[in-house]
């Protein structure tokens, strides 16, 4: 196994829209700092905007929504649990974002009078701004590339090295063939997405999820690792979208007057898309499968509908349709709960940052769905992206190189040659996956309750063990495959352990537990966070919210 | 195992170029790779510009062509084909495609996007030494200049090409052609200085103390004398030096007979020459058998059909004088050219004979390496080759790399160029302080080489024949062999089985269509796994 070293100064784990936005950043403040970014896939497309996105949820424009309205508004989607600093952050420099982005080539459609097209995405406040681009990433990653930042394809972030608590680069591998990448830096800002696959989709393809497949939770792992904490990792989120293909519309067709149906067509949603509460109750007493119907609205209401979904991020459900007859002025979009997953900008669910992208651990940053800034879509990552960048470019400008521990690069290297160690007739990597997902699905996600979650433990054990003993792993893929299953293991722990502590039932079908019914915000409005202690073990405690806006913003 | 359930190429319009796998943001898709492909040393793109060719798009063919190689020109007409050797035609009818036939007709018709040079970026203010303008230093100097580095090319010679110049003649290489390669190198600031050996000129040590790296690709060394009594006889001359002399324009006095000893191809090249500078008679004499000789078939052939005489296991022992200005060789049969380990050791029986007489004797039997210009620590064990790591071509000393035949022994210009693009990756790794191992397998070393074939379309067609010059029009300049025409150029390229394809493996795919999206011809679509859709 041939190792790859190389030295620079800030070192960005995922090459997505945080990664991106970031490695811009810094070489912006600072053209000469030597920037890499860690990117899993290849970093044109790569990451959950792969053909863009329809809209930039969050943007408090001027003179028509602020950041207070934006906190106020998520606290209620939050019900509550919220830090409101990272998000006031954010909502302020939220349209600065916009700008930066059109000044790019972005394009956000405008009214005669010059207005960005809004919709209400929230339960307050029109902050979703319509943005029609499907390059949006091969803008970004362009830009990262050209401002000079060096793009390591095919690698994924494993375990962050430190030096004295500090964060001093991490160790990665090579996804096609299993060499090991370490990289020294004096910065680390994780930018990794969350934990797509999660649960295992209705479909049964392990790779048929709503979110980009590729993120399978390595920097929550990697930064528990390091001593930082992780919350809200109990909110397993799913939702209702295209059954089978999982693709999103709720968005695009819900807010232009499409309907949201039971089997009794009955309306379920219609006009605000923000609280499922009513769809989700529809399911769970076996009114489903929803249906979408657009087929009242006039004829360019549904072409414009049909051409952003067919263009912008998910543009191959034209074909899907196509294939099984829809014609959305004919027949309805039939709907079904998606597979769970872990986020920081969907749901909550990351590693805990304050308004600075800081996390407890000294030189480690972490944006977008990594961290928990809580639904923060992509204007979180794009805004945190460029925080991060910040604070760590200020970071290293006073701190020396870091030493680098042999012995921590040893530990993972061991750990390798022993995942790729046992070839021939073992326990096939995917059916390993597709049997920790599906008890995933089991015992960690909602309807939950102790014996389920306490279940959950039980398995991880087992199959941490099946993994030593009994997995083969033929290729380079599979040693990266094992290593994603690893994580996906961890997660679901993280989540389990957080959702029995939060003893209480919250936020709809994300933590809802039979044993604990009832909302209990006496005892439970807070955070539950999830760490490292000095033995490796995991502890779980609650930590009070921050609900004030610091006077004059965060600075 | 592939599956083509969801993602379909059509197989007519795809021309590997392997973009669809680069962009794959899963890592979904992986390349089979031609044979012919696999074969090269250089892992050219052949199966794509062949494919391009019979599809009459040429241009699209030269710039595939030119992704992997800047020589088309030179290789199109002096390559030892591996590729060609793997063709899966043969099985068909018998015989390869002419895939380097079909890459110098794209370097004589897209001349424009052959030779163009290619853009440097912004300077590294890094420079290079590279000592030997031979295939493998011409390599270095290309992928070090598109880096942005600063190269100069050092050779002993008065002009650069090294043996493509000196040790092939110019009915098979034109000079014009290392000419284009070297003016595109010089448009991409290479600087080139002649008459500057290493061990004269300059030294080893300076060059390294003076340059950020160093690259020695000195070639095979000088001839090898065969140590007989006689060979310091008047019109006793080495092979390399008659061909080299040709090149410089001289005529060396050969007269109207000639025998030339050596069973290669510059025995062969220089037996060819002495023909065609007026010599009517001309023999071959060497140790091997016909079909064991070194050379070319195609060559040999080629020798016959020019009237040389070819003589087959035969070593001599001594260069007499004979006559008036002419020589005779003794010579004893061959018994065994190689010993039990397979190494070079010659038995002749103790029967004298005597060889025809002839104005001149050309000795053509091989290299050997000339490390004269190097400091000890370089040299390899017992005076031999360099050692340079095999996988990184870096010498006992960090800034110096070695490349070509001076690391090998003589080997083909293919492979010298092979060499040459490993250590410009090692030496621009170097310069960046990067780790020198990593990562040096083809595309990660995840091409799928072992994959059925599918014959059954195949329509049997003799393979196309080059035109050449009649034997009576053929001099030592000319090119003997010209270029495919149009239409059999085309024709030719659609004998092209097409072996090779990207296909999904992994069954990672999330349909979010990129690959598609990025596919040059609209070759590849996503049809949606099948569980999904």
């Amino acid at each position: 196994m041939e190792v790859r070293e190389l030295k620079a100064d800030i070192l960005i784990i995922g090459g997505g829209s945080g990664g991106c936005l970031a490695a811009h950043r810094a070489l912006e403040i600072n053209p000469n700092l030597k920037v890499v970014i860690f990117e899993k896939g290849d970093i044109k497309y790569s990451g959950s905007i792969a053909r863009g996105m329809d809209a930039l949820n969050i943007v408090a424009i001027p003179n028509f929504t602020t950041p207070e309205l934006y906190v106020e508004s998520s606290n209620l989607q939050c019900a509550g649990v919220l830090d409101a600093p990272p998000s006031y952050e954010m909502a302020r420099r939220s349209f600065d974002l916009l700008k930066k982005l059109e000044g790019w080539g972005v394009y956000f459609p405008q009214d005669e009078k010059g207005n960005y097209r809004t919709l209400q995405y929230h339960p307050i406040g029109n902050f979703l701004t319509a943005m029609e681009e499907p390059d949006l990433k091969v803008i970004i990653a362009r830009k990262a590339e050209e401002k000079g930042s060096l793009v390591v394809n095919r690698t994924m972030g494993l375990r962050l090295l430190l030096d004295d608590g500090r964060a001093a680069g991490a160790v990665g591998i090579q996804v096609r063939t299993g060499d090991l990448v370490v990289w020294p830096r004096r910065a680390v800002i994780l930018a990794s997405g969350g934990t797509a696959r999660f649960g295992l989709p209705n479909s049964g393809y392990l790779y048929g999820t709503f979110d980009y497949p590729g993120n399978t939770g390595d920097g929550y792992v990697m930064g528990f690792q390091a001593g930082a904490s992780l919350t809200g990792m109990e909110y397993t989120r799913r939702v209702n979208l295209i059954k089978d293909v999982n693709i999103p519309l709720l968005a695009i067709t819900i807010t232009r007057g499409g309907r949201m149906m039971d089997i009794f067509d009955e309306v379920v949603m219609e006009w605000n898309c923000h609280d499922q509460t009513q769809a989700n109750q529809a399911v769970a007493a076996g009114k489903g499968p929803l249906r979408i119907r657009v087929s009242h609205l006039p004829e360019e209401v549904i072409r414009e509908i049909e051409s952003i979904l067919f263009s912008t991020e998910r543009p191959v459900q034209e074909r899907f349709f196509k294939r099984r007859g829809v014609d959305f002025r004919q027949r309805d979009i039939e709907l079904w709960p998606t597979e769970n997953q872990l986020c920081g900008g969907h749901g909550m669910s990351g590693l805990v940052v304050n308004e600075k992208a800081e996390t407890a651990v000294p030189g480690l940053y972490a944006a977008g769905d990594v961290a928990c800034v809580s639904k923060g879509h992509l204007t979180g990552a794009f805004v945190f992206g460029e925080i991060a960048a910040e604070q760590a470019t200020r970071f290293i400008a006073y701190r020396s190189s870091p030493r680098i521990d042999a012995a921590q690069i040893g530990s993972v290297r061991e750990k390798i040659a022993r995942r790729g160690s046992r070839k021939g007739a073992g326990v096939d990597v995917r059916d390993l996956e597709f049997k920790v997902r599906r008890l995933i699905n089991d015992y960690v996600i909602s309807p939950k309750n102790a014996y389920k979650l306490n279940r959950w433990l039980e398995w991880a054990e087992r199959f941490e063990r099946e993994i030593e003993e009994e997995v083969s792993v033929s290729n380079g893929h599979g040693l990266s495959k094992v290593m994603e299953v690893e994580h996906i293991i961890q997660c679901a722990t993280f989540s389990a352990r957080a959702a029995l502590e939060r003893k209480e039932s919250r936020w709809g079908n994300a933590h809802q537990r039979t044993d604990f019914p009832q909302k209990d915000d006496q005892n439970w409005l807070c955070h539950v966070d999830v760490r490292r202690g000095k033995y490796g073990e995991m502890i779980v405690s609650r930590r009070p919210l921050v609900r004030e806006i610091p006077p004059g913003g965060a600075r | 195992m592939r599956s083509d359930v969801n993602i379909h190429i059509q197989r007519e319009k795809c021309y590997v170029c392997g973009i669809c796998i680069e962009r794959c943001i899963l890592d979904n898709l992986r390349m089979y790779l031609a044979p012919c492909r696999a074969a090269c040393p250089i892992h050219m793109n052949c199966q794509g510009y062949v494919r391009l060719i019979a599809q009459g798009k040429e241009e699209e063919a030269a710039r595939e062509a030119r992704k992997d190689l800047p020589f088309a020109g030179i290789i199109g007409r002096v390559c030892t084909r591996p590729c060609e050797d793997k063709c899966e035609r043969k099985p068909v009818d018998g015989e390869a495609v002419h895939i380097r036939a079909l890459k110098r007709y794209l370097a004589d018709n897209q001349q424009d996007l052959i030779h163009e040079a290619a853009l440097v970026p912004k300077e590294s203010g890094k420079k290079v030494a590279v000592v030997g303008s031979g295939p493998a230093g011409l390599m270095v100097a290309y992928e070090l200049a598109v880096k942005g580095h600063a190269v100069t090319v050092f050779d002993s010679a008065s002009e650069p090409g090294g043996m493509l110049r000196w040790g092939i003649p110019a009915f098979r290489l034109p000079g014009a052609e290392i000419s284009y390669a070297v003016g595109m190198l010089e448009k991409m600031k290479v600087r080139f200085h002649t008459g500057h050996a290493l061990g004269k000129e300059m030294e080893t040590e300076r060059l390294e103390r003076e340059w950020d790296a160093l690259l020695l690709a000195t070639g095979g060394g000088s001839a090898l004398a065969l140590k007989i009594p006689g060979e310091d006889l008047p019109g006793v001359y080495q092979g390399l030096d008659l061909l080299r002399q040709v090149r410089e324009g001289k005529t060396p006095p050969l007269g109207k007979s000639a025998i030339v000893i050596g069973g290669g191809n510059t025995a062969v090249d220089a037996a060819l020459t002495c023909r065609k500078l007026g010599a009517e008679e001309v023999h071959i004499i060497c140790l091997e058998e016909r079909s064991q000789m070194p050379a070319f078939a195609a060559e040999v052939e080629e020798a016959l059909e020019e009237g040389i005489k070819i003589q087959n296991g035969w070593g001599p022992r001594t260069i007499l004088p004979h006559g008036q200005g002419g020589l005779r060789l003794e010579l004893s049969r061959c018994l065994s050219i190689f010993d039990k380990e397979g190494r070079f050791s010659p038995r002749l029986d103790n029967f004298r004979g005597l060889s025809p007489s002839a104005e001149s004797v050309i000795v053509a039997i091989g290299q050997k390496a000339d490390l004269s210009g190097l400091p000890g620590d370089l040299q390899g064990a017992s005076g031999g080759n360099p050692m340079a790591d095999p996988l990184t071509l870096q010498t006992s000393r960090d800034k110096i790399f070695a490349a070509g035949d001076l690391v090998t022994g003589p080997r083909s210009v293919i492979e010298a160029m092979a060499q040459g693009r490993e250590a410009a990756i090692s030496i621009d790794r170097f310069l960046q302080g990067e780790t020198l191992r990593w990562g040096r397998a083809y595309w990660d070393g995840t091409c799928i080489t072992d994959f059925p074939i599918d014959r059954s379309g195949a329509i049997v067609r003799p393979r196309a024949v080059l035109p050449r010059l009649p034997v009576q029009s053929r001099d030592t300049h000319q090119e003997v062999e010209k270029t495919l025409g149009t239409k059999e150029a085309r024709e030719e390229a659609e004998r092209c089985l097409n072996c090779g394809r990207p296909g999904e493996v992994n069954r990672t795919c999330w349909y979010c269509l990129p690959c598609e999206i990025e596919c040059p011809v609209d070759a590849l679509e996503v049809r949606l796994p099948y569980l999904v859709r």
